[in-house]
């Protein structure tokens, strides 16, 4: 009995070993080692922070943007809601530089979030307005009352874009357009705003889109919107 | 004295050439005057150069986009024990943290609303069900002279749910549906009811406020109408199915 039982354990010490040397391993690496834990510890907090900065909108009242860098979506919110997303296709800053000394970012500009939103321009929603007619209308008359597109309802320009308070200007232009600095008159405007003058933005931020998600956007933003971006977890 | 004074002696009866003119216009008089002005003409160039360069380097440098996060002091790594602690708390947070997003977060389904590009949602966990073109308010006012009365013919904006959904709505024709077409007011009720225009199905929002059917499916994308959703048939019908009563509405 002692020498079957003998045999019997020597076949299985292979396998008892492997089922030993496995269960050590994962207990060792399950462990990880102070520096790993520390970088591990400051990477879950910069993680915490953005989803602080989520809760603190998603919380609150009112339509927001949400710039996923990682995904290139621009995201549209009501509190937690998500309402709509658009792809994003080019994600740009623009730095001011007065003869050719770039002027310092706002330090936590990737971080911060950006209130009060102006959209310039200013949309415009040309509404009609219509007299009752005075005797019963034809059922043909009823018919070719075809109401104008939402083009001419609610134009939108090809670009546009939303200033916060605090110095962002966030472009959202069409895909093509994203490169050059636009026309003479522009690219005054964009010494002015760089030398101080005028309307000085102290970053920009342009994003490309499709040139028909430009538009829909620019009609459904209601004013005094907020923004907001998260970004990738930069390498250390 | 002019350069163009007469000569003494037997040439002072003879004028300057063409020739000796042109010499005298374009050289001898400009030259000096020039000259004399060579140093405020070198400064000015100078200064327009050095301003044309500086502009051309004045504005707004755009880069591609690079994460810039402010980043807190790393702390010493410290014995193990510590910094062991410090990671689980950090997990710990994120943990609660993600649990309260979730719940700031609609619940199930709910139907977004964009209500200048006439589209409809139905979304639930982030994605987008159905999507549908839709038709809301066209934004119009109508004033009736006679009866000094006026109606804005917008969609509400905000959040609204389901309250309770009909198969084959009658529409109770309200007063501006007779004005707007120039016929008088009825008076008996039974006169305002209407068959068929509403589709097979509503779902009421509250108000007289409803996503509902049209007769007019081509005008689907425009701002139509007189604050109601309309849809498409076979749009509502799949939203009629998939939206039950309490279901949230976000309208913007």
């Amino acid at each position: 009995m002692a020498v079957l039982f003998h045999a019997a354990a020597i076949r299985r010490a292979p396998n008892v070993s492997l089922v030993t040397v496995t269960a050590l391993s994962v207990a060792l690496g399950s462990t990880p080692s102070p520096d790993s834990a520390v970088a591990e510890t400051l990477r879950l907090e910069r993680q915490n922070e953005r989803l602080k900065r989520q809760l603190e909108l998603a919380s609150s009242e009112g339509l927001y943007l949400l710039l996923d860098v990682e995904r290139r979506a621009l995201r549209l919110f009501d509190g937690g809601a998500l309402l709509r997303q658009y792809s994003v296709t080019a994600i740009e800053t623009g730095r001011p530089e007065v003869f050719f000394v770039d002027r310092e970012l706002p330090a936590d500009w990737q971080t911060r979030i950006w209130s009060q939103g102006q959209i310039v321009p200013r949309p415009e929603w040309r509404r009609l307005v219509i007299e009752a007619p005075t005797s019963p209308l034809e059922e043909a008359e009823i018919e070719a009352r075809i109401p104008p597109p939402k083009e001419e309802v609610f134009p939108a320009p090809p670009s546009f874009a939303i200033r916060y308070d605090g110095g962002l200007l966030l472009e959202i232009v069409p895909r093509q357009g994203a490169a050059g600095q636009g026309n003479a008159r522009k690219r005054l405007a964009n010494v002015a705003g760089a030398l101080g003058l005028g309307t000085h933005d102290a970053l920009r931020l342009r994003l490309s889109l499709d040139a028909a998600d430009v538009g829909a956007l620019y009609r459904s933003l209601p004013p005094d919107t907020r923004f907001s971006l998260l970004a990738d977890d930069p390498a250390p | 004295m002019s350069v163009f004074a007469p000569r003494s002696g037997s040439e002072s009866a003879a004028l300057p050439s063409l020739r000796e003119r042109l010499w005298t216009l374009t050289v001898v008089i400009p030259l000096p005057r020039l000259a004399r002005r060579l140093p405020l003409v070198a400064a000015a160039a100078v200064a327009a150069l050095v301003v044309g360069l500086g502009l051309s380097g004045t504005g707004y440098r755009y880069d591609s986009f690079r994460p810039e996060m402010p980043r807190s002091a790393a702390p010493e790594p410290g014995d193990a024990p510590t910094a062991l602690a410090a990671l689980d708390g950090a997990r710990a947070e994120r943990a609660k943290l993600e649990k309260a997003l979730k719940r700031a977060a609609p619940r199930g389904r709910y139907i977004v609303i964009d209500r200048t590009n006439n589209r409809l949602s139905l979304m639930e966990d982030g994605q987008a069900r159905i999507e549908a073109v839709c038709s809301a308010g066209s934004g119009t006012t109508l004033v009736d002279a006679r009866g000094n009365r006026s109606w804005t013919f917008d969609t509400p904006q905000g959040e609204f749910k389901v309250i309770s959904k009909t198969r084959d709505p009658v529409w109770r024709k309200p007063d501006w549906a007779f004005v707007e077409e120039g016929e008088p007011l009825p008076k008996r009720p039974g006169d305002r009811i209407e068959y068929g225009t509403l589709g097979e199905y509503a779902l009421h929002f509250g108000n007289g406020y409803m996503i509902h059917g049209t007769l007019y499916e081509r005008l689907l994308g425009r701002s139509v109408t007189h604050g109601c959703i309309r849809l498409g048939r076979e749009d509502l019908q799949r939203l009629f199915d998939s939206a039950p009563v309490g279901t949230p509405i976000l309208i913007y």
